[in-house]
């Protein structure tokens, strides 16, 4: 079910009205519609894909109840190793295998004759490595005492398939969600318009922005050797913008119908295109994974408590694993190869701890030069980087790099292939939002204003513009579904 | 919570209001042609012409103008110059063109190209099938054109019912219809954004991503197999001297090299579509199908 489709509307508010109309008396009532609710809306794509789920949901539950007695650190080990064995075991078969043996199968063309075994056709299951990702955080948070296992079935199960953010994230840690959801949950007026306000400026990201660029980058992408290097840029530049609002418009409908529940989800993007260096993008960009891997794998083999030599390798393991998560391809080994390279020659100079803080107020609501120069620079970095991310091979990403470096003149693209009108509405929204990302992030303008009178204004300009802008018979899937 | 679900009914209905206006104004919903009952048969509304709309903003606008015959044309079907020759193409809503001006319809396009050398009418009608077509030939067009030429797709072939010939519903417009014909915002909803379609597509099935892939499959298969499931009784009185358009790919081949009748592929040589949410010919569709058309009757008349 997607979020943006006519049966999400009818089953939220369902959902709704039975979670603080019937089942609000009870906390184990509500936590059950919570799984009964968010397995609906997984089974909606495929429902024997919930088998996964539950299973995974089992498997970690039941690790959890034997770590909290067990004192022993082998048997503790042991335990820790078989819930990372099975939640990378269903992702790996469901997700790399065959990556990995048409990998093999080209680096030795004679086993693909001899081996007897060949690529299965495996459909991959929405969300996987988002949920599993936030069950081995569980298990890894009990082994290191971080956290108590609960014993509450139903809530953990909550925790795992929580329907807001089961498919795309943000990925919680159980720290966060696992505490609220063993806590009852009061209704909040503001709360709840809040939480509205994020879902409409989600929706907005989602089906006005990276929606109506889709067709142009789908178009420049699959024909690149055709267009000129404007073109080509602006392709890259849009898919940018495609990315960028595809998945955080996904990050802020998951947070805001999470607060209409009553939760509150992790920031997972913080105006990841007003960084000023790529270090700072990355303190802004899918936080929520980010800070996994910082957590979970980065500081685990040594952080930055080890040499320098350690420590770049330390680096470049998290960003080359964090773009195989991203896809069973090497475009996205690639794409994170490039982050690491970035990356570590900031950590070298040193520049990797600085503007920890947002981008610099100015007198007349305009950025600082010096500033706005180190975010354009960022961002046509993170571009290019993109390239690889969007191409179906890394030969395809060089060849569209050298289109646009090749500076030729030859076709252009004016018109959105959707619905061949000039692309002049996408240009006003895209530039549109820009600004008004720009006056939040300086804090110039409050998205969140508890003013009721310019709510129902925000609110209404917001809903008319995605009505008018929902894209004719078809609601577009999430990019970060396939992930 | 009380206050929410005031808050949520305040920006719905403020909302609404809003877009009621906007789309009026803008003139951006869509709207059903008015139908007539014409000789027991259900046609569209004499007289009446106005702008076509769909697609999200309005992407595609049209002026269609229906004819007193029933049919979107700028010609009166009763005017006969007996100096012309006179051309029929009868089809669904690919030939009732609603997706493009009626004055850049098929006909005038097929006319402009065989320099008036002939006059077009086009019997189209969206949602007709073999037995609407079969029907329309023998009441409007047999003995009275010089060429008679039909549109026939796969699923044309299948149906087992005609759509509007000799179909006589009542006309009498219902308390519902008239508030949905006079609100633009739930027009908007279900002609533009095909609201009801997907409502009942909801309620009819619980979707699974192998039930999608099946489905697909077995659409692909009906292109393939539909031999079998085609309307023979409705073919068999297919007058011989009807010539059969087709677009390759959307007519099953064996049918084509089967049939009796004359066939004339459509060739697309100049891009015949604009929008992807709709694949009804742009008016380079229509001139790749008049080019056809003008092709094959050429060749007949220099044959001669």
């Amino acid at each position: 079910m997607f979020f943006n489709s006519i049966e999400f509307l009818i089953f939220l508010t369902v959902v709704f009205f039975l979670y603080w109309f019937v089942a609000n008396r009870n906390l184990k009532t509500q936590n059950l519609l919570i799984v009964i609710a968010s397995y609906v809306f997984y089974g909606w794509w495929d429902w024997r894909f919930l088998s996964l789920i539950l299973f995974s949901t089992i498997v970690d539950y039941t690790i959890g109840r034997l770590l909290e007695n067990e004192e022993n650190i082998l048997k503790r080990k042991i335990f820790l190793w078989v819930s990372v064995i099975i939640n990378l075991g269903l992702l790996g078969f469901f997700k790399y295998y065959n990556f990995f043996l048409d990998s093999l199968f080209e680096l030795i063309p004679s086993l693909k004759t001899g081996a007897g075994f060949n690529s299965l056709n495996i459909i991959l299951p929405v969300g996987i490595s988002f949920y599993t990702f936030q069950t081995m955080s569980y298990t890894i948070d009990i082994f290191k005492r971080d956290l108590a296992p609960t014993r509450d079935f139903i809530a953990f199960s909550a925790f795992v398939s929580f329907f807001p953010q089961l498919v795309a994230g943000p990925i919680e840690r159980a720290t966060n969600l696992l505490p609220q959801i063993l806590k009852s949950r009061k209704f909040d007026f503001q709360t709840a318009v809040q939480g509205m306000r994020l879902m409409l400026w989600g929706f907005f990201k989602k089906i006005v922005i990276a929606d109506a660029l889709s067709p142009s980058v789908n178009e420049i992408f699959g024909h690149f050797s055709d267009y000129s290097s404007p073109t080509l840029i602006m392709g890259a530049v849009f898919f940018s913008f495609q990315i960028y609002c595809d998945f955080s418009g996904y990050s802020d409908i998951a947070r805001g119908l999470a607060k209409l529940f009553g939760f509150e989800l992790m920031v997972n993007f913080n105006f990841p295109y007003f960084s000023r260096n790529i270090a700072e993008f990355w303190r802004r960009w899918h936080i929520s994974l980010s800070t996994w891997f910082r957590d979970y794998l980065y500081i685990p083999l040594g952080g930055s408590r080890v040499g320098k030599q350690k420590n770049i390798r330390n680096i470049f393991i998290i960003f080359l694993v964090s773009g195989l998560w991203h896809g069973a391809n090497w475009t996205f080994v690639a794409w994170g190869g490039i982050h690491a390279i970035l990356f570590i020659t900031s950590f070298v100079r040193k520049s990797n701890r600085k503007y920890l803080d947002a981008l610099s107020e100015t007198k007349y609501w305009l950025p600082n030069l010096n500033e706005s120069m180190l975010v354009v620079k960022t961002f046509l970095t993170v571009t290019i980087a993109w390239i690889f991310f969007r191409s179906e091979s890394i030969n395809q990403a060089f060849q569209y790099i050298s289109g646009i470096f090749n500076f030729s003149t030859s076709t252009a693209i004016f018109l959105n292939p959707y619905d061949n009108q000039p692309l002049f509405k996408e240009f006003f929204y895209l530039i549109t939002f820009i600004i008004v990302e720009y006056l939040i992030e300086t804090k110039k303008i409050n998205l969140f204003s508890s003013n009721t009178l310019s709510s129902i204004f925000v609110d209404m300009s917001l809903l008319i513009i995605i009505i008018l802008n929902i894209p004719v018979s078809k609601s577009l899937s999430f990019i970060y579904f396939q992930f | 919570m009380k206050k929410f679900i005031l808050y949520i009914l305040v920006v719905l209905l403020s909302t609404s209001i809003s877009l009621e206006l906007i789309l009026k104004v803008f003139h951006l919903s869509g709207h059903t042609v008015p139908t007539a009952i014409i000789e027991n048969d259900k046609l569209l509304k004499p007289g009446t012409e106005n702008i076509w709309v769909r697609g999200g903003l309005g992407e595609i606008r049209s002026h269609y103008k229906i004819n007193d015959q029933g049919w979107n044309s700028i010609l009166d079907y009763s005017d006969i110059d007996s100096n012309k020759i006179y051309v029929a193409i009868i089809g669904d809503s690919y030939i009732q063109g609603f997706q493009s001006n009626v004055e850049e319809s098929i006909g005038r396009q097929l006319e402009l190209q065989m320099n008036n050398k002939v006059t077009v009418h086009e019997y189209g009608r969206d949602g007709a099938n073999i037995n609407d077509y079969v029907q329309v030939y023998e009441k409007y067009i047999r003995g009275k054109y010089g060429y008679a030429f039909m549109l026939i797709t796969d699923k044309d072939l299948i149906a087992n019912k005609p759509s509007f010939m000799g179909v006589k519903k009542p006309l009498n417009e219902s308390f519902i219809r008239k508030l949905y014909n006079n609100i633009a915002l739930i027009r908007y909803l279900n002609i533009n954004h095909g609201l009801g379609l997907k409502l009942t597509e909801l309620f009819s099935g619980f979707p699974t991503v192998s039930s999608q892939i099946e489905s697909k499959a077995k659409n692909e298969k009906l292109t393939q197999n539909s031999q079998g499931k085609i309307n023979q009784d409705a073919l068999s009185r297919l007058n011989s001297d009807i010539i059969i358009l087709y677009e390759k790919g959307k007519l099953n081949e064996k049918f084509i090299s089967s049939t009796a009748n004359p066939t004339v592929e459509v060739k697309h040589i100049l891009t015949p579509k604009d929008c992807g949410f709709d694949s009804h010919w742009n008016v380079n569709g229509r001139k790749n199908c008049a080019k056809a058309i003008k092709d094959y009757i050429e060749s007949l008349e220099n044959g001669k």
